[in-house]
C-alpha cells in the first residue's frame, strides 16, 4: 500500500517533517526560578546569568526563522519570569502558537487568568501530584499550594482555556491515582500519568528516590493502565517516535532551550548544540551540528538495540535518562526495564482476554 | 474583502517540505493541513501583499494560468473568511489590546 493511502493527509505531514527533522516544538524554559521546592525537580540550574528579555526576544527571533509552529514557555515556573507576559505575547506576535507548562500556582487568581486567555495559547498544561492537599503540598513543599491548583483548574475551566494535567507517580501518590483522574475527570480533561522519575540534569540520582514502588509500577501498567488512560493501551514506544526508525523525536520533532540559550536536543538529552545568541544561522545549526546528528543517530541506534531486545517492542526509553544514569545513552536502565516488562505482561493478558484468542484455543 | 488580507492573528503555521502545510487554530485548538498552494497564498497574509501580487506568486510557483490561479486564489481567500481565518479590517490580537 502506498504511503499515501496509509496516512491522512496530517499524519502524512507530520511524519514527513519528522523525518526530515523539521522542529515543530521549542521548549523555552524561560527561568529556573519557581515558587515550588518539589524535591524530585530535575532542574539543575548552574547559577550562570539567565537571558535577559531582549535575548530571549532575540532567540525567539531565530526559532521563529526555523520554522517553529509551537512555543511551550516552562521553566522553572515560566509564569516567575517577570516579563513573562511580554514574552509570551512577542511568541504570538511573531505568529508561533503558545503552550504553557506551569505548576498552577498564579493562576489562581481570576486576573491571572484573564491575562492568560487574551494570550490564546493552545493549552496549559499543570502539574499535580496528589489528589488531597497533604500529599500534593509534600512533594511541592509549598503549603496551600494544592488549594491554590484546584482554584487554577476552576478558572480555566471557567475561562475555556484547554488545560492538560500531568502527574509524575512517585511513592507519596502511588495510592491516589484514580483519585487524582477524577479530579481531571470533573473538569473534561484527561490525565496523563508518567511512570517514570527522572535524575536530576547535572545527574544527581536523588529524585529517584521517590519512585513508586515496583509493584505499583507492574500495576499502572497492568490492570490500572487503561482505566487510567481513557480505555487506552499501554504504549509501544515513545509517544514521540511516531512509527519511524528512531526512538523518539530527540533532535528531530523539536528542542529545548535553557535559560541560559544553550540548544538542547531535547528537554531531557541536555548536551548543548551551542547557544542561540551566539548563532547567526540556526537552520545551519539545526541540520548541521555534530551534536544534533549524533544524537539523531543514537535515537536511530536506540531503537534498533531494543528491537533486538526479548521486550523490545515494549519499551518506552529515553536516551537522557540512559546517559545520566548508567553513562551510556543506549544503557538499559531499571525503570525502563521494568516498565517494558510491565507493559508485555498487561499485553500478554489481553491476549489471554481476547475473545477471538480463546474461540481460537477452543 | 480587505485589497491586502491578512489572516487572523489567532493562527500559527508551518510549510512541510514542498507537500504543503499545517495551520494552528490555538483559540480554536483546531489544526488544518492544506496543500502546497494553499499554504503559499496562507503565508504572503501579512497584510503586505495584494491579491493580485499573491496570484502573480501563485502562477510563478505552480503550473496554473492567470485565470485559474486568480479563481482558486479568491476561493480560498473567501472560504478562510467564512471560516473566520482572515483579520477584519483593523482588527488586533487579544494580546495586543488585553495586555
Amino acid at each position: 500500500m502506498s504511503e499515501a493511502l496509509q496516512y491522512t493527509p496530517y499524519e502524512h505531514l507530520k511524519r514527513k517533517a519528522f523525518q526530515e527533522a523539521l522542529p515543530m516544538n521549542c521548549q523555552l524554559e524561560l527561568t529556573y526560578r519557581c515558587n515550588h521546592l518539589c524535591s524530585f525537580c530535575y532542574n539543575s540550574p548552574t547559577g550562570e546569568q539567565e537571558m535577559t528579555t531582549p535575548q530571549v526576544f532575540e532567540a525567539l527571533k531565530k526559532v521563529n526563522k526555523l520554522g517553529v509552529l509551537y512555543v511551550t514557555l516552562t521553566g522553572g515556573e515560566a509564569m516567575c519570569h517577570k516579563d513573562f507576559y511580554r514574552i509570551a505575547a512577542e511568541v504570538r506576535r511573531l505568529g508561533m502558537a503558545l503552550r504553557i507548562y506551569s505548576n498552577g500556582f498564579l493562576m489562581a487568581d481570576k486576573k491571572v487568568v484573564k491575562r492568560i486567555k487574551a494570550l490564546s495559547p493552545m493549552e496549559v498544561e499543570l502539574s499535580i501530584h496528589g489528589s488531597r492537599p497533604e500529599t500534593h503540598d509534600a512533594l511541592t513543599r509549598i503549603r496551600g499550594s494544592f488549594d491554590k491548583l484546584m482554584l487554577c483548574m476552576e478558572n480555566l475551566h471557567e475561562a475555556g482555556i484547554k488545560m492538560v494535567i500531568k502527574c509524575p507517580i512517585t511513592r507519596f501518590n502511588q495510592d491516589e491515582l484514580f483519585d487524582i483522574k477524577a479530579i481531571g475527570k470533573k473538569y473534561g480533561v484527561q490525565t496523563h500519568f508518567d511512570a517514570v522519575i527522572t535524575p536530576k540534569d547535572d545527574g544527581d540520582l536523588g529524585p529517584l528516590s521517590l519512585r513508586a514502588d515496583d509493584e505499583v509500577v507492574r500495576k499502572y501498567w497492568g490492570e490500572w493502565f487503561s482505566e487510567l488512560n481513557g480505555g487506552a493501551a499501554p504504549p509501544r514506544a515513545n509517544h514521540c517516535a511516531g512509527d519511524s526508525e528512531a526512538n523518539c523525536g530527540t533532535a528531530r520533532g523539536g528542542f529545548t532551550l535553557d535559560p541560559y540559550g544553550n540548544i538542547l536536543p531535547c528537554v531531557a538529552f541536555r548536551r548543548s548544540a551551542g547557544n542561540i545568541l551566539e548563532i547567526e544561522d540556526f537552520e545551519e545549526v539545526w541540520h548541521k551540528s555534530a551534536v544534533l546528528n549524533e544524537v539523531r543517530d543514537l535515537a536511530v541506534d536506540a531503537r534498533s538495540k531494543l528491537d533486538k531486545h526479548e521486550d523490545g517492542q515494549y519499551f518506552t526509553f529515553c536516551l537522557g535518562v540512559a546517559e545520566i544514569q548508567t553513562g551510556d545513552p543506549l544503557g538499559l536502565y531499571p525503570q525502563a526495564e521494568i516498565n517494558a516488562k510491565s507493559v508485555r505482561r498487561n499485553y500478554e493478558l489481553l491476549q489471554i482476554q481476547d475473545p477471538e484468542a480463546k474461540a481460537d484455543s477452543a | 474583502m480587505d485589497s491586502n488580507p491578512r489572516r487572523h492573528p489567532d493562527t500559527a503555521f508551518r510549510p512541510v517540505g514542498d507537500e504543503g502545510g499545517l495551520v494552528v487554530i490555538p483559540g480554536r485548538s483546531e489544526v488544518k493541513v492544506l496543500n502546497p498552494v494553499a499554504i503559499k497564498v496562507f503565508a504572503m497574509l501579512d497584510g503586505s501583499h495584494t491579491v493580485e501580487a499573491i496570484v502573480a506568486a501563485v502562477t510563478d510557483e505552480f503550473d496554473v494560468d492567470d485565470q485559474q490561479a486568480s479563481t482558486d486564489v479568491h476561493a480560498f481567500l473567501d472560504d478562510l473568511s467564512a471560516n473566520g481565518l482572515l483579520a477584519k479590517p483593523g482588527e488586533k490580537a487579544p494580546w495586543e489590546v488585553e495586555l
